[in-house]
């Protein structure tokens, strides 16, 4: 009946004759459908016939996919010769096949203008996401003592100084591992990038760009030993945090360092100096269980990590299967407050930054002008290029992390939240699932000093 | 003059009666007539909201051409379904706390109400909801063709979308293999 008369079909109707490549949904509003789907999809509707595929590579699309898709992406090594970028579904939206002398074995460092890329010789370069062009930063101390060395510990941490614009590349190094030897503290040396470095190997010329990088300084060393499944510092307000290795959260083993238990050691990015006068939020933790957590409980179970600007230690804590977020308030007498907990599913046996993984934000470092906007408007590359990454690198939808955590959805709709979360619960085969209580052994609790010699 | 003045007031009173009336008759392109909530109208669709503002809706029934009466009917069903189901209160309140969050999950309501329509149902209703500026609607009906579309192959799409392959054998080669990774399922 209410098809009673074919001929009042409307103007924007009668389908039903249309064959035309473009299909039943007129241009607009095919985009606002395109745009919904996670950006694997997108990929994949681009085999469907050109004019999709025109639409999907179009500057104006992918920088309204950028604009609908904030949530964070990751970079992972895998196996050694390429570099995903995943979103947090687990889908690959990009695969990079770098040309890295050796083996590309660790992201450090991922924006969406930059990968910093450890290589298997300890050397470090710079990957451009979009050409996937490749340049090695100088080599530094640590290559020098890691050459007669198959396998050493190091740490980073790359931030900005707030005072003068510059970013920094800290690593630290454990030189009595390398060498053998006794008594001598982790080294550390510090790598300057100034403006525009961020260009660097996209121009016609990277030598001159490459001239704005200096040589590797040595700097004060680190005042202990660093844990060695934490990785990496992690940056807040321009000062890097890092943890220490977590045997040394009761006496006796921190006794020669002269620096109190539980201390969260941090090396300020501007002075270049080292701090152990922030402790951490051990005691308080043991002290909230009521008896139920020790110290060597929370060996293996906590991580540093930044949120909203605040350092947060996390605490995996098997007891109640949950992850506690402890937030630092109040530096000056560090006051550290329990602001988040997270029911987990799974605990992970060993808590680690897998050394593969580095988290893509959409902010470079912490520099609020350069967010995914600015990377598409600003010109450093050149478009169709430029589009075609930005599209793959926008990430699927946040709510995607409801899967991830679902009792507390609320919370990780919060994108800064969703950042942080996916950076701890990685999905990485590190993190197996199992909720056998961790007591590595590679920390034996009577062994004084360092416990790998 | 007695004729003109009499006109005057009549349309005068008609203006009155129909800015009283809590419902706006809207008719669709096959000239069918429906009666929507005036609040409903006005707080989902931006053109609907315009013609009201501006008194063009008309009490025989506001022309809406371009729509057909399947669809107008789906747009009048879901008005009044919002404004039954969900306080706009809560509605903003959620979407202002996270306004970073690009898309807000259809409500289980919504999800029933799209899922329930046919392809062609729903294409008619996605360019209605276009064209009234009828944005969480919008959202809804793209956010199911969306759906239609994930996990799909190609071959599955142009079906669906009523495409024609117009690539060559070559062409889709190229695009397999330069986003390889996008075809190979888990």
């Amino acid at each position: 009946m209410s098809s009673a008369d074919p001929s009042a079909v409307s103007a924007l109707g009668g389908r039903s004759g249309i064959t035309a490549v473009d299909g039943v949904l007129p241009m607009e509003l095919l985009t606002e459908v395109l745009l919904l789907l996670p950006a694997k999809e997108v990929c994949r509707v681009r085999a469907v016939c050109p004019s999709w595929r025109s639409l999907t590579y179009d500057p104006l699309f992918v920088a309204a996919y950028a604009a609908r898709h904030p949530g964070p992406l990751l970079a992972v090594c895998r196996g050694s010769t390429s570099i995903d970028v995943l979103d947090l579904s687990g889908d690959v939206v990009k695969r990079l096949r770098p040309n890295i002398k050796g083996y590309a074995s660790r992201v450090l460092y991922a924006c969406f203008e930059f990968f910093l890329i450890e290589g298997d010789d300890h050397g470090i370069s710079v990957l451009d996401p979009v050409s996937g062009s490749v340049s090695t930063l100088p080599v530094g101390i640590t290559e020098d003592l890691a050459s007669s060395c198959l396998w050493y510990p190091s740490w980073f941490a790359f931030g900005k100084v707030a005072s003068t614009g510059e970013y920094k590349l800290v690593r630290i190094v454990d030189q009595d591992l390398m060498c053998g030897g006794y008594g001598n503290d982790p080294l550390c040396e510090v790598l300057t990038f100034s403006e525009g470095f961020r260009h660097w190997g996209k121009n016609d010329d990277p030598a001159a760009y490459r001239d704005r990088i200096e040589q590797w300084r040595k700097v004060e060393s680190a005042p202990a030993y660093l844990d060695l499944n934490c990785t990496d510092g992690v940056i807040v307000k321009g000062t890097a945090y890092f943890l220490l290795a977590q045997c040394q959260f009761e006496e006796p083993y921190i006794e020669d360092y002269n620096i109190e238990p539980g201390c969260i050691p941090s090396f300020n990015l501007e002075t270049e100096q080292w701090s152990v006068a922030l402790r951490g939020p051990a005691s308080r933790i043991v002290e909230e269980s009521n008896g139920i957590l020790n110290y060597r409980d929370l060996v293996d179970r906590l991580m540093l990590g930044e949120l909203k600007d605040f350092l947060v230690t996390v605490h995996c804590n098997n007891q109640t299967s949950t992850a506690d977020l402890w937030f630092l308030m109040d530096f000056e007498n560090c006051v550290w407050s329990r602001q988040h907990i997270i029911q987990i599913e799974i605990i992970p046996a060993i808590l680690v930054t897998p050394s593969t993984l580095a988290r893509l934000s959409n902010k470079p470092a912490d520099d609020p002008d350069l967010d995914a906007t600015a990377a598409i408007t600003d010109g450093v590359l050149p478009g169709d290029i430029r589009h075609k990454v930005l599209l793959h690198l926008s990430a699927k939808e946040l709510c995607c992390l409801h899967l991830v955590c679902r009792s507390r959805r609320s919370l990780t709709s919060d994108p800064t939240f969703a950042k942080a979360h996916s950076s701890r619960h990685p999905l990485s085969p590190a993190s197996a699932p199992t909720r056998t209580r961790s007591t590595s052994p590679m920390y034996p609790a009577t062994s004084r000093g360092y416990p790998y010699r | 003059m007695e004729v003109d003045k009499g006109k005057g007031e009549a349309e005068e009173t008609r203006k009155v009666a129909e800015a009283d009336r809590d419902t706006v008759t809207l008719k669709s392109s096959d000239g069918k007539l429906f009666e929507v909530s005036k609040e409903a109208a006005a707080r989902l669709s931006t053109v609907l909201a315009g013609m009201i503002a501006g008194g063009s809706i008309d009490d025989n029934g506001t022309d809406l051409k371009q729509i057909g009466s399947e669809a107008l009917e789906n747009v009048v069903d879901y008005c009044n379904k919002h404004a039954n189901s969900i306080p706009s209160a809560a509605l903003i309140s959620s979407s202002i706390s996270f306004n970073t969050a690009p898309f807000k999950e259809p409500e289980e309501w919504e999800r029933k109400f799209v899922d329930r329509l046919s392809h062609d149902a729903l294409f008619d209703l996605v360019e209605a909801a276009n064209f009234l500026g009828m944005e969480r609607l919008l959202d809804v009906t793209c956010h199911k063709i969306s759906e239609m579309m994930k996990g799909k192959s190609p071959d599955q799409i142009r079906e669906v979308f009523n495409i024609k392959n117009d690539y060559t054998k070559e062409e889709l080669e190229e695009i397999r293999q330069e986003l390889a990774w996008a075809f190979y399922d888990d």
